[in-house]
């Protein structure tokens, strides 16, 4: 070992120095080497620094095990942070009670998984719970009272009871939630990699393609998380997620088109006609065609549970089109509104 | 504009870094306990003087850089009690100090490792992610102790470079408190 020789070679040995490799006679050497000047003191220090930042940024994301409820409240409690929550009304005994319920069952689980690994079937206190909608929207009300629809062809899938301090389900598809406010208990959706976390509040997840997720906040605050981009989306809000670009996006629906299928309403203020028909096809999943020209074509008009027909009637007396259908497929025809 | 706009936005951002911010803390102190203090009095400061602070990239960024501040002085304070010396005034890493960007830190040194021979980027990963020691790797590799001294020497200048450059503050910063911290013994 030569200290002396270039910087390259003293770094690797500081490398090797803070991370304990040295023999106690090399350790001294070290020592000594640093001692004799200022300067040497600098590098050793510079080594130490950088030392603990690879090892700071190598291994950060490895712990999850901290209180961080509990540290939470003790946060709050020191900087007398007031939170917009309604206070659980629960007593401190209860809390300690139930903590250690949730712990036992959090054990019981891994007990479960374990014995499912080895082929033992053991009766659990967790079910594995998933509900599908296959022909209908379908409502389901969860059993901490949050009511979420289910817009066709979509699932989710969710343990119960929920894991000690969150409520956490799979969505597969797309969903209405009016989550029940749990100041203590998060609300959390898994939507591939993707999270929505959310503490009380009603909200849409649309699907609008393979790539793309639309999270709409109707009421309250929703955190969308996708690896380690964060936003919070709020009341009116509307989060795009780009699963491609990896953004998300404050985006608008103005015809409220992404939550027809809940709401049965289509809002339009000075649509242009190409919109209105883009919208309208999504919404009842037609596909009608659009012929002759278009120009100056705009509506102001909401429909609110109407059917297809009427909205089609509407549209058309409106603007002095053509309504027809020919060999099952819709045509609107019209020679623009100039 | 407010950091955040209601202590639900705070506790969103808390809740979901904490235990990374402690993880990371405890890297550099390794002590559960300060590790946990020196998250939590950072959180404080945040809430009480979000309206002073400035975050220039995101609240991440700040978040780690400001505990990464926030252990090196700790590490500061303890030297300077462990050498008996005179209780000196230290200046606190503030809020004007230039914090690193995370993501962007992160991209750096997995690029930068990417761009390493094969060889060379094994081993220092062996040694940096799986804490093997030297002779273990050149066991493991069937290579001699040499080559992993000479190797890992190569891949830890290559990311001096790239740790160096985001890091300058924090450098310069330290080396004036241990001037001053030297004063007394030189």
């Amino acid at each position: 070992m030569n200290l002396n020789n270039n910087d390259t070679e003293r770094e690797e040995v500081f490398y090797r120095y803070f991370r304990g490799e040295l023999t106690p006679e090399e350790k001294t050497e070290v020592a000594t080497w640093s001692n004799a000047s200022a300067e040497n003191q600098q590098e050793l220090e510079k080594a130490r620094i950088m030392h603990l930042d690879l090892k700071g940024l190598a291994f950060y994301k490895n712990v999850n095990l901290h209180e961080v409820d509990q540290s939470w409240e003790e946060l709050k409690k020191d900087n007398k942070i007031k939170s917009i929550h309604q206070p659980p009304s629960i007593s401190f005994t209860f809390l300690k009670y139930a903590a250690s319920i949730a712990l036992l069952l959090t054990s019981a689980f891994v007990i479960y998984y374990y014995q499912t690994q080895s082929d033992l079937p053991l009766e659990s206190a967790f079910e594995e719970i998933s509900l599908a909608s296959t022909e209908e929207v379908r409502e389901v009300t969860l059993p901490d009272g949050t009511q979420i629809s289910l817009n066709l062809g979509t699932c989710i899938e969710y343990m119960e009871p929920f894991q000690n301090n969150e409520r956490r389900i799979k969505l597969t598809g797309e969903a209405y939630f009016d989550v029940a406010k749990r100041p203590k208990q998060p609300f959390v959706i898994e939507v591939g990699n993707t999270e929505v976390r959310v503490l009380g509040t009603k909200f849409f997840i649309h699907k609008p393609s393979a790539n793309k997720l639309n999270v709409q906040v109707d009421e309250g605050k929703v955190l969308v998380s996708h690896n380690e981009i964060h936003q919070l989306a709020e009341t009116g809000e509307q989060l795009t997620l780009d699963l491609q670009t990896e953004t998300i996006v404050e985006t608008q629906d103005e015809t409220g088109v992404s939550s027809f299928w809940k709401t049965r309403k289509l809002v339009f203020n000075e649509t242009t006609l190409e919109e209105v028909l883009t919208a309208v096809n999504e919404a009842y999943g037609e596909s009608i065609q659009l012929e002759g020209a278009t120009a100056g074509c705009s509506l102001t008009v909401t429909f609110d549970d109407e059917e297809f027909e009427n909205v089609m009637e509407v549209i058309s007396s409106t603007l002095n089109y053509d309504f027809v259908e020919d060999q099952g497929s819709y045509i609107l025809k019209g020679t623009g509104c100039e | 504009m407010a950091l955040f706009g209601d202590s639900f936005e705070f506790e969103i951002v808390y809740k979901q870094y904490y235990s990374m911010l402690v993880g990371f803390s405890f890297q550099y102190v390794e002590d559960g306990d300060v590790a946990e203090d020196v998250v939590q009095d950072v959180f404080s400061n945040l809430w009480n003087q979000s309206d002073r602070i400035e975050v220039k990239t995101n609240v991440k960024s700040y978040l780690f850089g400001a505990v990464r501040n926030a252990c090196l002085n700790h590490l500061k304070h303890l030297k300077v009690v462990e050498s008996h010396e005179k209780a000196t005034i230290y200046p606190e890493a503030d809020d004007t100090s230039d914090f690193m960007e995370m993501d962007e830190l992160q991209k750096k040194i997995e690029s930068a490792l990417a761009q390493l021979p094969e060889k060379r980027r094994e081993i220092f990963e062996l040694s940096r992610f799986e804490g093997k020691k030297y002779h273990e790797i050149a066991t493991e590799l069937d290579i001699s102790i040499k080559t992993v001294e000479t190797q890992m020497s190569r891949a830890l200048k290559v990311m001096r470079e790239v740790l160096g450059s985001y890091l300058v503050y924090i450098f310069i910063f330290s080396l004036i408190m241990l001037i001053e911290g030297c004063r007394g013994k030189i």
